[in-house]
C-alpha cells in the first residue's frame, strides 16, 4: 500500500525561547521596513533618519546618559505593568498612578517643608509608592471583592486624577504669580543624587535594581508562583485554595506603587517641581514596554533602553529632517503589532502527516 | 444661579446636548454589542474612533465634501477593526492583548499622520471647517421644547437612533441574530450547524469598527470641526463600559447613552455658566460616574458566557 502525505498546519504547545527571540528580530526587521516605507513616503532617505536616531540616542557619552534618563521611568512602568498582566489582571492605569505618586511627593514637599535632611529623599520617595498604593489599591479592591472590570476602572481613574492634578495646580498647589500649571521648584535637598558625575540620577539605579527584584518575585517566590499559576488557569488556581481576591489585590498594590515611585524619581531626578504633562505618557508607554519585553523583567530593561532610545534619538532625527518625531509614536505601536502577527506565526508549524487509508 | 438653572432654553441646551453627546457614545457602543455578542472583546474602540475622527475631518477638510468625510471615518474605523479581527479572531491571541496593541497603534498613527500633514500647527492656528448643521424635521420641531431636543439633530443622530431599532430587529427577530446571539454564549453549537464561526466573528469586528468610525466623525464633523490628539477623550472606554452597564441589551445601551450624553452636556453647560466651582470636577464627572455605572453593572446577566474567549475547533 503506497503512503500519502498531507501537510497539516497545528499549533505548537510551547515556542520556546529561540523562536521567541527569532520572532522579536523578525518583528523588528518588519517594522523597521515598514517604517522606512512611512520615511520615504514622507520625502527622506530612512538611512539618514535612522542614522540620525542612532546618532541622537548613542553618538556621544552625553547621548548615552540622555537616553538611559528617558528609559528610567518606562522601564519602572513597564516593570509594574508585567506583574499584574502575568496574573492576567490587565491594569492600565500606569499613567494614573504614576501622577498618583507625583502627586505624594509634591503633597510632602509643600506641607512638611522642614525635615532632617538625611530622611528627605527616602521619606519622599515612600510617599510616591503610597500615592501610587493608593490609586492601584482603588481598582483592586473594586475588581477583588466584586468583580467590577478592572479595565474600565483604571482608564476612568486616570482621566479622575489628572483632572484632580490640574484642579490643585491651577489652585492651591499653583506657583504663585504663575501662568503655567506649576508648583513652586523643590528644594534643592529633594533632588535625587547623580551617577558618576554625569546627569544620570540614581533614579536609573532603583530601576535596575527592581528589574531583579521583580524576577526574584516573580520566579523565586510562593507569591509569584501564585501570580502566574493564576494567569495560567485561574479556576484551576482557585481550585487548588489560591486565594484569588487576595492576589488581584496584591498584584494592584504592587503595580500601583512601582507606578508611584515612577513619578516621584521622575520629579525629584528631572523637573524638580509638579509640572502638568511631566510624565510624557511614561504610563501608557509601560504596557508596550511590558509587551514588547514579552513580560519578563529582563526583556522588559531591553525594550525599555530600546525605547529610551527612540525617543531620544527622535529630537536629533526632527532637528536633521523634516520626518516629525511623532514617527517614533508611530514605530512603538507598530512595533508591537507586528511583534504580535510574528509571534502568531511562529505558534504553528506545518508537519507532514501520513494518511491512512 | 438657580433661576438661570431653570430657564427653558438652559434646559434645552443640556436635554439637546444630552442627544448629541450620547450620539457619539451611541455609535462606539452598539458596534461594540454586536463584537460582543459574536463572543469578541474589542477593547480598540478607543482607537477605532479616533482613527475615525481623523479620517472624517481630513477627508472633509480637503474635499468639502463631509459626506464623503463619514464615509471615509466608517471606512476608518473598519481599517483599524481589520488589524484587531486578524490578531484576535484569525490568529486568537489573547483578545486583551490585541485590544490594548491596536489601541496604542492606532493613537500613534493618527498623531504622526495629522503632524505630517499639518507640520506647523500650534495651540492658535488649529485647521478647522465648517460642520454640519442641524436638520429641523419639518412640523415636529415646531413642538415647543419637545421640538428642540428630540427633532432638531444632526443627521448622524438620526441615523444612530434608528440603527438602535435595526439592531434590536437583527437580533432578536432573524435567523442570523439568533446565531449571532447563540455564538457569544456556545461556539461550538453554531459551529456544528456549519456556521463559519471564525468569518461570523469577523465581520462583528467590522461592523464594530464602522460603528465606532461613525461615532468618532460625529466629534469632529458635528460637535467640533476640528481634530486635536485624543480628541475621543475617553469615549471609547465609556462605551465599552456602556454595553456593560446596558447589560448587552440594545434599548438599555440607549438610555445608558443618553444619560452619559446628558453627564458631558450638563458638565459643559454648567462651566459656561461660570458656576463657583472647580471646572475640573465637572469634566471629571464623566469618567467618576462611569466607574459608578461599572459597579452597578457589576452582576449583570446580559453578557455573553464565551465572551473574550477564542473558539479552537477540536
Amino acid at each position: 500500500m503506497a503512503k500519502r502525505y498531507s501537510y497539516r498546519i497545528e499549533k505548537r504547545k510551547d515556542i520556546g525561547i529561540f523562536l521567541n527571540i527569532l520572532s522579536i528580530i523578525v518583528a523588528l526587521v518588519v517594522s523597521l521596513i515598514i517604517a522606512s516605507g512611512i520615511i520615504i513616503f514622507a520625502g527622506e532617505d530612512p538611512k539618514n533618519v535612522f542614522m540620525a536616531i542612532l546618532k541622537g540616542a548613542f553618538g556621544s557619552q552625553r547621548a548615552v546618559i540622555d537616553t538611559l534618563i528617558k528609559s528610567t521611568p518606562i522601564l519602572l512602568t513597564g516593570l509594574a505593568t508585567i506583574v499584574p498582566f502575568r496574573a492576567k489582571i490587565w491594569n492600565i492605569g500606569q499613567e494614573g498612578q504614576v501622577y498618583a505618586g507625583a502627586m505624594g511627593v509634591t503633597f510632602i514637599i509643600l506641607y512638611f517643608p522642614q525635615m532632617p535632611a538625611a530622611l528627605y529623599i527616602p521619606v519622599l520617595l515612600l510617599a510616591s509608592v503610597i500615592g501610587g498604593t493608593l490609586w492601584g489599591y482603588i481598582p483592586g479592591i473594586l475588581k477583588a471583592r466584586y468583580n467590577v472590570n478592572e479595565i474600565i476602572v483604571t482608564v476612568m481613574l486616570n482621566y479622575v486624577i489628572l483632572y484632580l492634578c490640574t484642579f490643585l495646580l491651577n489652585g492651591p498647589w499653583q506657583e504663585p504669580g504663575s501662568y503655567y500649571y506649576n508648583t513652586i521648584k523643590f528644594p534643592d535637598s529633594s533632588a535625587l543624587p547623580f551617577l558618576f558625575d554625569t546627569r544620570l540620577h540614581t533614579g536609573f539605579l532603583i530601576a535596575l535594581l527592581l528589574s531583579f527584584v521583580i524576577y526574584f518575585l516573580l520566579w523565586k517566590t510562593k507569591l509569584g508562583f501564585e501570580i502566574r499559576a493564576m494567569g495560567n488557569n485561574p479556576t484551576a488556581s482557585r481550585y487548588k485554595g489560591i486565594n484569588t481576591q487576595r492576589l488581584i489585590i496584591i498584584v494592584m498594590l504592587i503595580s500601583g506603587a512601582i507606578c508611584g515611585l515612577a513619578g516621584g524619581i521622575e520629579l525629584l531626578g528631572i523637573h524638580h517641581k509638579l509640572i502638568y504633562g511631566f510624565s510624557s505618557g511614561a504610563g501608557f508607554t509601560g504596557i508596550l514596554i511590558a509587551l514588547l519585553g514579552r513580560l519578563h523583567p529582563f526583556g522588559v530593561v531591553l525594550a525599555a533602553i530600546f525605547f529610551g532610545a527612540l525617543r531620544n534619538g527622535s529630537v536629533a532625527m526632527q532637528i536633521y529632517s523634516n520626518v516629525s518625531s511623532e514617527l517614533v509614536t508611530l514605530m512603538m505601536g507598530l512595533i508591537i503589532i507586528v511583534l504580535l502577527f510574528s509571534e502568531a506565526v511562529f505558534k504553528y508549524r506545518i508537519r507532514r502527516v501520513e494518511n491512512v487509508d | 444661579m438657580l433661576t438661570e438653572f431653570l430657564q427653558v432654553g438652559f434646559l434645552i441646551s443640556i436635554f439637546a446636548g444630552a442627544v448629541r453627546m450620547g450620539t457619539i457614545i451611541l455609535f462606539g457602543a452598539l458596534g461594540e454589542l454586536i463584537t460582543e455578542r459574536s463572543g469578541v472583546l474589542n477593547l480598540s474602540v478607543e482607537g477605532m474612533m479616533l482613527s475615525g475622527a481623523l479620517a472624517g475631518f481630513l477627508v472633509a477638510y480637503f474635499t468639502d465634501s463631509l459626506w464623503l468625510g463619514v464615509i471615509c471615518a466608517a471606512l476608518a474605523g473598519m481599517l483599524i477593526s481589520i488589524i484587531f479581527g486578524l490578531l484576535a479572531v484569525v490568529f486568537q491571541i489573547d483578545q486583551t492583548v490585541s485590544g490594548l496593541s491596536v489601541n496604542i497603534f492606532a493613537a500613534g498613527l493618527t498623531f504622526y499622520v495629522y503632524r505630517t500633514i499639518f507640520p506647523d500647527v500650534g495651540t492658535e492656528n488649529i485647521p478647522n471647517l465648517v460642520p454640519f448643521s442641524v436638520i429641523k424635521i419639518p412640523v415636529l420641531s415646531e413642538i415647543p421644547f419637545v421640538g428642540d431636543v428630540l427633532f432638531s439633530h444632526y443627521a448622524l443622530s438620526y441615523i444612530a437612533l434608528i440603527m438602535v431599532g435595526l439592531i434590536a430587529f437583527y437580533l432578536y427577530r432573524t435567523k442570523s441574530g439568533l446565531i449571532l446571539r447563540t455564538m457569544g454564549e456556545n461556539p461550538r453549537a453554531v459551529d456544528m450547524k456549519g456556521v463559519n464561526v471564525t468569518l461570523t466573528r469577523f465581520l462583528a469586528v467590522l461592523f464594530g469598527g464602522l460603528m465606532a468610525g461613525l461615532g468618532g466623525s460625529f466629534i469632529t464633523l458635528c460637535s467640533s470641526g476640528l481634530f486635536v490628539a485624543d480628541i475621543t477623550a475617553g469615549r471609547g472606554w465609556l462605551a465599552i463600559a456602556i454595553v456593560i452597564f446596558g447589560d448587552w441589551k440594545p434599548g438599555r445601551i440607549l438610555l445608558a447613552s443618553l444619560f452619559f450624553g446628558f453627564v458631558d452636556a450638563l458638565q459643559m453647560q454648567v462651566q459656561a455658566l461660570g458656576v463657583q466651582l472647580p471646572f475640573q470636577l465637572f469634566l471629571a464627572m464623566p469618567y467618576i460616574l462611569t466607574t459608578v455605572a461599572v459597579f452597578i453593572g457589576r452582576k449583570r446577566s446580559g453578557q455573553p458566557i464565551s465572551l473574550g474567549e477564542p473558539y479552537v475547533r477540536e
